[in-house]
C-alpha cells in the first residue's frame, strides 16, 4: 500500500504545499520513503528520499519545486528496499515522464527484460519503474499522453493507481487505475488525483471515484475520463459531493483498522503466497550442516514461531528451540556457527529480536528472517529474507500478518521436509500448491462467523477471566486467541496446553467461567473432550472453534464454530480468525477501541 | 437522493401486535417505529421521500412529519416488490435511489457510514449488512473480501447452511435499474443477484446497534437496544412524580406523566406523556411505557412494552412481554416468562445470562383486547383481539 497525490493548479496558489499537506494525511498507507515531481517549461523536476515526509522535506525542502502541476507519493516498500533511489516519483530515460504508483505490477521483471533488451536504463529496483520507460517508448511511437499511457498499461499485469507527469503536457497530469483506489477531487481552478478523499479534502469536496480499467487526465479547469478501451465517461453524473467527514475513508469504509485488516486477511494471504519465493536452493545451503535450529520472535509472533516449531517436529522430524527474543541471554553461550536461527519480527525493527540475532550472529549462526517490512534492520542482517505481503498494519492487534506469517512458516517447513528427504518434491509441490487455497478458505471462515463472533462477545462481555485450551498445534493457537483477548478487550485471558488444566488452573474455574478450546487434529480431540467435559462439570462456559467431523465435540460446547478439516501446516491459519473477530466485538462491546489498545505500542522499539 | 421508505405490508409475522394496527406506529421509547428511519435519512439530508403505505394512520403521520417533502403511495402491489414498482415512477429520472425499511432501529450514523461507503467507493450499489447468527429469518449476502464485492445472495437460509452471517440489513443504495428488474418480474434477492452480474455490488459492514423489528419480541429487543443509547436521564418539569417515589436513572418521564407514592422506576426506562404509575408499582429496567398508558397498583413491570393507553390492574406482573394499544390486564394477572430450553424460537433474544441462560418470553397482546382477572399466563404466548390464546411455539 502506498498513497499517491496530484494536483493541477492555476495561478499563484502554493501547490507543492498542498501536495506537502495531502501527503501529511496520506501517511498512513505507506511512510518508509517520500517524494514528489513537477513539470514546468518544459522539464521534469524530482525530490524524493527515504524516510518520514518530516525527514526528507527537512533534507530536500520539497516546497521549493517549481511549477503548478504537481504529483507526490509516500511509500510503503514492496519491490526494492527503502532507499532514495527507490522512491518514488520514476523517470524515464530521457526525464521526460515522471510517475507515482501505488499497486503490484506481477509481470515487471519480464518487461524489465524486454525494455532493457531495447535500450532502456532502470536505476531502481522497483516494479513501478517500467511504466516510466513503458510511456517514453508509447510517445517515441508518436503518441500523445494518455494514448502512451494507455499504451503502458495495456502491456502490464497487476494493481495500479498511477498519477502520470509529461514534459511536453505540461498542464496535464494523467491517471489511471486498476484494483487500487483513486479518487479525483474537482476544485476551483485546481484539480486533484488522490489515494483517498482525505488527502484533498480541504480544498474540495466534489469528488469523482474512478473505476477499474479507467484512465483520464486532470487540468487545472478539466477532467477527462474514459474507458481503457476508448468509451469517454461522462463525468457530470459521477460527481458526489461530499458535505460530511469521512470518518471511514482512511479505514477502506471500515469503522476500525482492526476489522479492515482481519476481512484484508484473504488479499494479503494471496499475496503472500505469490510472493513466496523460496529459494529453494538457499534453504537446502543454509540447513544443510545446521544442528540445532533456534527460533526467536516476541508477542504475536512468537507464537507464529510456535506453531513452526510443531510443524517442524512433525512433518521434518526436527526438533527446535524456540524461545522469547527477550530472553535470549539463556542461549547466548550455547550458539555457534552449526546453528540455524530463524527470526520473525513483523517490523524487523523489534529491539529484542534485533539484539538476539545480533548475539547469535556474531556467535557465527546463519539467520533466516521473517519479516513485512522491505528493507527492515532485520533484513540487513540475515542469510536469507521471507517476506509476508500483508501490507502495512495499523490496528496495534497483529492479525493479518499473523496468518500471512503462518503461511510463510508453513512453506518453509514443507520445503525443510523436502530438503530433509521427509518429504518426496512432488509431495512438497502438492502441498505448496495447497497453501493457494487459504486465502478462498479465510474468505469462507469470515462469511461464516462474523455473526457467531459478534454473538459470543455479547455472552463474554461483562467476563474478567477466560481461558483459551488446546493440545498439539492448537496451543499456539490457542495462546494467539488469549492475547488478542487481553491486548484489546482488557479480559485477562490465560492460554495453556489443555492436559495442565488438573495441575492447577482448573481451580479457578466457576459458574460461567469461559473457557474456549481450540481442536485441531483427530487424534487429540479425544483428551480434549475429556478437559471440555471436566471444565463444565465445574460450570465453566465453553466455546469451541473445532472441526467440522468432529461431532462429539460439538456436542459437549455451549457455542461452537467449526473450521473445514484441513492438515496441521493450513488449518492454525484458518481456526485464529474466529479468535480475531471474537475480541474484536469484545472489545467493540466493551467500549473500547481496539485500534488502540492503552500502554501498547505496534512496533516494540525499546527494552 | 431520493429515499423509498417501505412502510406498507400487513405485518402477518407481528401478530397479534398488528391485529387492526400498523406496524410502522407501534412506539419504541416514545417514537413511532417509522420515525427511526426517518431521522437516518433526515441526517443524510435525502433530498425527497416516497413513502409506500398500506394504512391511512400511517400516511396521516408521515404527512404530518414530512409535509411538503414527501410523495406518499398507497401500496396495490403485494410483497417488497410490489412496493418498489408502485413507487417507481416517483424516483422519476434519477438514476440511483436510496431503499429503507421502516422496521429497521439502527443509530443515524448508520444511513450516514451508507452513504459515505456509496461515495467513496465507485460502487453501482451498496448493501448494508449486519452479522447476525440466526439467518433464518434473513436474506444473506456473500462477501468477496479480496474484492471487497458482494458475491452472493441466499433468502433465509438455515443456519448451519448458510454462507454467510452477514444478514442483508434493510438500507440500500441501488440504481434505478434494480427497481426495472424487480418491475420485470424478479424478486429483490433475484434483482440484486442480477446487479451483482451487471455492475459492482458493495457491502457496507454495519456492526453497530440494529435490530429488524419483525417479530412481536424484536420490540422488547429494540427498546433493549435504544434504552441502552440514553446516558443522561430527562425528567419533565411537568411530570408528576410523588415525594415517596423512587426514580433510578437513566430514565426518560414525559410531560403529565405521573408517578403515585413508593412507586419505583429502574432505568434504563421510558415512562410517556399523561402516563400513571400507580401506588408502589415496580417499572424496571428496560420497560417502556408508552404515552397515555397506566400501570395500577402493586404491579411489577420488567423488560416490557406497554403501547400507548394500554393499562394493568393492580397486582400485575407483567415480564418479558407488549401490550398492544389499548390492551387492557385486568388486576391480579402473573405472566410468567422462563421458556423451554429446547424450544426453537427465530430471532435472538435481548439479556440472557450466561450464569443462568434462561430464555424468556412474556405473552403479546392484541390492541385493544383485554385480558380477564386473576389468570396466569405465559411463557410464549399471543392473546388475540377475539380473546383467543395461542402459543407461540405453535405459529414459528
Amino acid at each position: 500500500m502506498c498513497g499517491i497525490i496530484a494536483i493541477a493548479a492555476l495561478g499563484s496558489s502554493d501547490v507543492a504545499t498542498r501536495v506537502k499537506r495531502a501527503l501529511n494525511k496520506l501517511e498512513y498507507r505507506g511512510y518508509d520513503s517520500v517524494g514528489i515531481a513537477s513539470v514546468y517549461r518544459g522539464k521534469i523536476y524530482v525530490k524524493k528520499g527515504k524516510g518520514k515526509l518530516s525527514d526528507v522535506d527537512l533534507r530536500l525542502d520539497l516546497s521549493s519545486i517549481p511549477g503548478k502541476s504537481i504529483i507526490g507519493h509516500t511509500r510503503w516498500a514492496t519491490h526494492g528496499e527503502p532507499s532514495d533511489i527507490n522512491a518514488h516519483p520514476h523517470v524515464d530515460c530521457k526525464s521526460t515522464i515522471a510517475v507515482v504508483h501505488n499497486g503490484i505490477i506481477e509481470n515487471y521483471l519480464e518487461l524489465k527484460r524486454k525494455l532493457r533488451d531495447r535500450g532502456h536504463e532502470f536505476l531502481s529496483e522497483t516494479d513501478t519503474e517500467v511504466i516510466a520507460h513503458l510511456i517514453e517508448e508509447g510517445i517515441e511511437q508518436g503518441l500523445e499522453g494518455l494514448e502512451a499511457l494507455k499504451y503502458a498499461i495495456r502491456r502490464i499485469r497487476g494493481s495500479y493507481a498511477i498519477a502520470v507527469l509529461i514534459a511536453s503536457e505540461e498542464d496535464k497530469i494523467f491517471f489511471a487505475r486498476r484494483l487500487s483506489p483513486l479518487v479525483v477531487g474537482l476544485g476551483k481552478n485546481a484539480n486533484y488525483i488522490a489515494s483517498d478523499i482525505p488527502a484533498f479534502l480541504e480544498y474540495t469536496r466534489r469528488i469523482i471515484v474512478v473505476h477499474d480499467d479507467e484512465v483520464g487526465y486532470i487540468t487545472p479547469t478539466k477532467v477527462h475520463i474514459e474507458s481503457i478501451d476508448g468509451h469517454t465517461i461522462d463525468i457530470s453524473s459521477r460527481i458526489v459531493t461530499v458535505d460530511w467527514t469521512p470518518e471511514m475513508a482512511m479505514k477502506g469504509g471500515y469503522p476500525h483498522y482492526m476489522l479492515k485488516e482481519i476481512h484484508e486477511q484473504p488479499y494479503a494471504l494471496s499475496q503472500t503466497v505469490r510472493g513466496l519465493d523460496l529459494e529453494l536452493e538457499k534453504i537446502n545451503k543454509i540447513m544443510s550442516g545446521a544442528e540445532r535450529v533456534f527460533l526467536v520472535a516476541a508477542g504475536t509472533s512468537f507464537h507464529a514461531t510456535l506453531v513452526f516449531e510443531y510443524l517442524l517436529a512433525k512433518l521434518a522430524n526436527i526438533a527446535t528451540i524456540p524461545m522469547i527474543a527477550s530472553e535470549y541471554s539463556k542461549y547466548s553461550k550455547v550458539v555457534d556457527k552449526n546453528d540455524l536461527v530463524v527470526a520473525v519480527s513483523q517490523s524487523g525493527e523489534t529491539v529484542d529480536t534485533l539484539k538476539a540475532v545480533r548475539e547469535f550472529k556474531s556467535r557465527g549462526a546463519r539467520v533466516i528472517a521473517i519479516t513485512n517490512v522491505v528493507g527492515s534492520a532485520i533484513t540487513r542482517i540475515s542469510d536469507l529474507i521471507l517476506y509476508t505481503r500483508a501490507g502495512p498494519e495499523i490496528g496495534v492487534a497483529a492479525t493479518k500478518t499473523f496468518t500471512t506469517q503462518l503461511l510463510v512458516l508453513s512453506a518453509l517447513a514443507v520445503n525443510i521436509a523436502g530438503v530433509g528427504g521427509m518429504l518426496e518434491a512432488e509431495e512438497v509441490y502438492e502441498r505448496i500448491s495447497q497453501l493457494s487455497r487459504v486465502a478462498d478458505m479465510v474468505n469462507e471462515i469470515i462469511n461464516r462467523y462474523e455473526g457467531w463472533a459478534k454473538r459470543i462477545a455479547e455472552t463474554i462481555v461483562n467476563k474478567q477471566d477466560m481461558y483459551y485450551l488446546g493440545r498439539g498445534v492448537a496451543v499456539p493457537v490457542a495462546m494467539e486467541g488469549a492475547l488478542k483477548m487481553k491486548e484489546i478487550a482488557y479480559i485477562h485471558a490465560e492460554a495453556y496446553p489443555a492436559g495442565e488444566s488438573k495441575h492447577g488452573p482448573i481451580a479457578l474455574i466457576e459458574e460461567g467461567f469461559p473457557v474456549v478450546f481450540i481442536s485441531i487434529e483427530d487424534d487429540l480431540s479425544k483428551l480434549l473432550l475429556g478437559n471440555i467435559e471436566e471444565m463444565r462439570a465445574r460450570g465453566a462456559y465453553t466455546i469451541g472453534i473445532v472441526s467440522d467431523e468432529d461431532k462429539d465435540l460439538m456436542e459437549k460446547l455451549h457455542e461452537f464454530a467449526t473450521i473445514p478439516k484441513q492438515p496441521i501446516y493450513i488449518a492454525p491459519i484458518l481456526y485464529v480468525v474466529p479468535l480475531q473477530l471474537m475480541a474484536y466485538y469484545t472489545a467493540v462491546k466493551r467500549g473500547y477501541d481496539p485500534d488502540k489498545p492503552r500502554n501498547l505500542a505496534k512496533t516494540v522499539t525499546v527494552e | 437522493m431520493k429515499a423509498i421508505v417501505l412502510a406498507g405490508g400487513t405485518g402477518e409475522c407481528m401478530r397479534p401486535l398488528t391485529e387492526g394496527f400498523p406496524k410502522p406506529l407501534l412506539r419504541i421509547a416514545g417514537l413511532p417505529l417509522i420515525e427511526y428511519v426517518i431521522r437516518g435519512l433526515d441526517e443524510i439530508k435525502v433530498s425527497e421521500y416516497v413513502v409506500v403505505v398500506s394504512d391511512k394512520r400511517v400516511a396521516e403521520y408521515v404527512e404530518e412529519r414530512l409535509g411538503s417533502r414527501v410523495e406518499i403511495i398507497s401500496q396495490k402491489r403485494k410483497e417488497i416488490e410490489g412496493a418498489l414498482v408502485d413507487s417507481l415512477e416517483y424516483i422519476g429520472t434519477e438514476d440511483k435511489f436510496i431503499l429503507a425499511y421502516s422496521d429497521i432501529i439502527a443509530p443515524s450514523e448508520m444511513y450516514r457510514y451508507l452513504i459515505e461507503t456509496y461515495s467513496t467507493s465507485g460502487a453501482t450499489a451498496v448493501l448494508t449488512v449486519v452479522p447476525i447468527v440466526n439467518t433464518e429469518t434473513y436474506g444473506v449476502a456473500k462477501v468477496d473480501f479480496t474484492s471487497g464485492r458482494v458475491i452472493d445472495i441466499v433468502e433465509k437460509p438455515s443456519p448451519p447452511l448458510s454462507p454467510s452471517t452477514l444478514a442483508l440489513g434493510g438500507a440500500y443504495i441501488l440504481p434505478r435499474r434494480v427497481a426495472l428488474y424487480v418491475k420485470d418480474g424478479l424478486s429483490l434477492p433475484e434483482a440484486f443477484s442480477r446487479e451483482i452480474e451487471a455492475g459492482r455490488v458493495v457491502p457496507f459492514m454495519w456492526n453497530g446497534d440494529w435490530i429488524d423489528v419483525g417479530y412481536p419480541w424484536d420490540i422488547l429487543s429494540a427498546n433493549y437496544v435504544v434504552l441502552n443509547w440514553l446516558k443522561i436521564s430527562r425528567i419533565s418539569t411537568k411530570a408528576k412524580i410523588a415525594s415517596t417515589a423512587i426514580v433510578e436513572g437513566p430514565v426518560i418521564i414525559e410531560d403529565g406523566a405521573e408517578i403515585d407514592h413508593y412507586a419505583v422506576v429502574k432505568g434504563p426506562a421510558y415512562i410517556g406523556p399523561s402516563t400513571f404509575i400507580g401506588k408502589s408499582a415496580f417499572v424496571r429496567e428496560y420497560s417502556s411505557i408508552e404515552e397515555g398508558s397506566v400501570i395500577g397498583a402493586f404491579s411489577e413491570v420488567k423488560r416490557s412494552s406497554l403501547q400507548p393507553h394500554a393499562s394493568t390492574g393492580s397486582y400485575v406482573l407483567l415480564i418479558d412481554s407488549v401490550l398492544g394499544p389499548n390492551a387492557v390486564v385486568e388486576p391480579r394477572v402473573t405472566v410468567m416468562s422462563r421458556i423451554e430450553k429446547d424450544l426453537h424460537i427465530v430471532r435472538q433474544l435481548p439479556l440472557q445470562g450466561i450464569v443462568k441462560k434462561y430464555r424468556k418470553l412474556g405473552i403479546f397482546v392484541a390492541p385493544n383486547s383485554r385480558i380477564k382477572a386473576s389468570i396466569t399466563l405465559g411463557p410464549g404466548m399471543f392473546i388475540h383481539l377475539d380473546g383467543t390464546i395461542s402459543n407461540i411455539v405453535s405459529t414459528t
